[in-house]
């Protein structure tokens, strides 16, 4: 799959995720994982980017002895998910017009 | 590799970033391995190994950083009890081409803004549960911004800080900003900036000290603190303003107005410098000399039961100069007595 397009669907992956409660970075990329093969390293950048646009906002809490940083979707995620939604409802439409023509 | 050799490679891999992010990145993958240990079982090298090459990592998190802004976003929210608040001292560095002005808002917090390296801006401040800063840093304007502390914690608890509150600002010569930075009942000082936007620094209830600084305007206050200027230069006005306290301004160069005010101190000058040149004072004497020679001034003074060394002075020269002072003594002398 193109690069930037993957980490679109990822970033998506994590919002969803996130509306069925708070996560943290390991818990999300197995559960990403799940849904779509990646490498832990690649859910950094995707996490950085959707809290620098403010859809997902990190605490920091304490978990056995240490400190862990978890994830929440803000209100801006929720309609990031609504976006892309839209967006591939376009792209599924596309999909069936290409797929259709072949013989 | 152990998890403390592998985090020390990471950061040593990652040495070209400001310090927040580089911190950011070796938190991230160092709780990962925790993580995996704990939620797998499995061993420490085994968490480290399928994590992937030390490369891959080094990539993505560079990857993380084209993608967004050059300055590490507002993290550690403080919320409800049950959540630790953000503490200690936190750094922020941001690159100073990203910004067009900088805001600093202090309460009772000393703000200290010296020169520093080439590019980088250098914000560093001390958060814990009483004292808690908004920072941001949206289309070129960065902002540091100190909470208002709750009602039960002003009272008693302030004495109780061991740490005591500061903000220093380090920012690189020559920055293509305005800077804008205000606090209270609190100490500021600045020395060696220059700026090629507007110069605000305004505090109360305590001394405020700048040297060496340029900008394209000037505009310094604080009240019963003692102002202390040297070496100033300006295209535009500067205005240097406190109230019960001595004002002191020494080799100061303005393109348009100059302004000293105080009350109930002296005003202490030498080489001023301005398209007009105003000293007011009360209670206190107004001492020192100016550049050029006395016909370089036209002048309007006034004091009180004090002697005035430009009483008779009837030059009409193309600086206005107007010195006021009451119950006390004006002193001007000018440097070229030809």
């Amino acid at each position: 799959m193109d690069a930037q397009l993957k980490r679109g669907v990822i970033e998506a992956c994590v919002l969803k995720l996130l509306t069925k409660g708070d996560s943290y970075g390991y818990e999300l990329s197995r559960d990403v994982a799940g849904i779509i093969p990646i490498s832990e390293s690649t859910l950094y950048p995707v996490l950085k980017r959707l809290e620098a646009s403010g859809s997902v906002e990190s605490y920091t809490r304490e978990h056995g002895g240490r400190l862990r940083k978890y994830y929440r979707i803000t209100p801006k995620g929720r309609l990031g998910i609504e976006d892309f939604l839209l967006e591939w409802a376009e792209i599924s439409k596309v999909y069936d017009f290409i797929k259709e023509e072949l013989p | 590799m152990n998890r403390t050799d592998f985090l020390q490679t990471l950061r040593d891999a990652l040495n070209m970033l400001p310090m927040d992010e580089r911190e950011d990145a070796v938190n991230y993958f160092g709780e990962l391995i925790e993580d995996k240990m704990s939620d797998n079982g499995c061993t420490e090298r085994e968490a480290i190994d399928s994590l992937g090459s030390m490369d891959e990592i080094v990539a993505s998190v560079m990857d993380a950083r084209t993608e967004h802004d050059p300055a590490v976003p507002h993290t550690d929210p403080v919320e409800g009890t049950n959540e630790q608040a953000s503490h200690g001292i936190k750094t922020v560095t941001v690159k100073a081409a990203a910004v067009r002005q900088i805001m600093i808002r202090g309460r009772n917090c000393p703000i200290e803004i010296n020169r520093g390296g080439s590019e980088e801006i250098v914000l560093r401040y001390l958060q814990d549960e009483y004292r808690q800063f908004d920072f941001s840093l949206e289309q070129g304007e960065l902002r540091l911004i100190q909470q208002p502390q709750t009602l039960f914690s002003l009272f008693g608890i302030r004495q109780l800080f061991s740490d005591k509150s500061f903000i220093t600002l380090t920012v690189p010569a020559d920055l293509a900003a305005a800077l804008d930075a205000q606090t209270s009942n609190s100490h500021m000082q600045m020395d060696g900036v220059s700026v090629w936007g507007a110069l605000r620094l305004s505090t109360s209830n305590s001394s405020i000290s700048v040297t060496s600084a340029s900008a394209k305007a000037m505009d310094i206050t604080t009240s019963n603190g003692r102002l202390t200027a040297e070496g100033l230069q300006a295209s535009g006005p500067i205005t240097l303003r406190t109230s019960n306290a001595r004002l002191e301004a020494h080799q100061i160069e303005a393109g348009e107005a100059l302004t000293l005010r105080t009350s109930n101190g002296k005003i202490v000058f030498s080489e001023l410098n301005g398209t007009g040149i105003t000293m007011h004072t009360s209670n206190a004497t107004v001492d020192g000399s100016l550049p050029h020679a006395a016909n370089h001034y036209s002048v309007t003074s006034a004091t009180s039961n004090g002697s005035n060394t430009l009483k008779h002075h009837a030059h009409q020269g193309p600086v206005p100069l107007d010195v006021r002072t009451s119950n006390s003594a004006i002193r001007v002398s000018f440097t070229d007595n030809a």
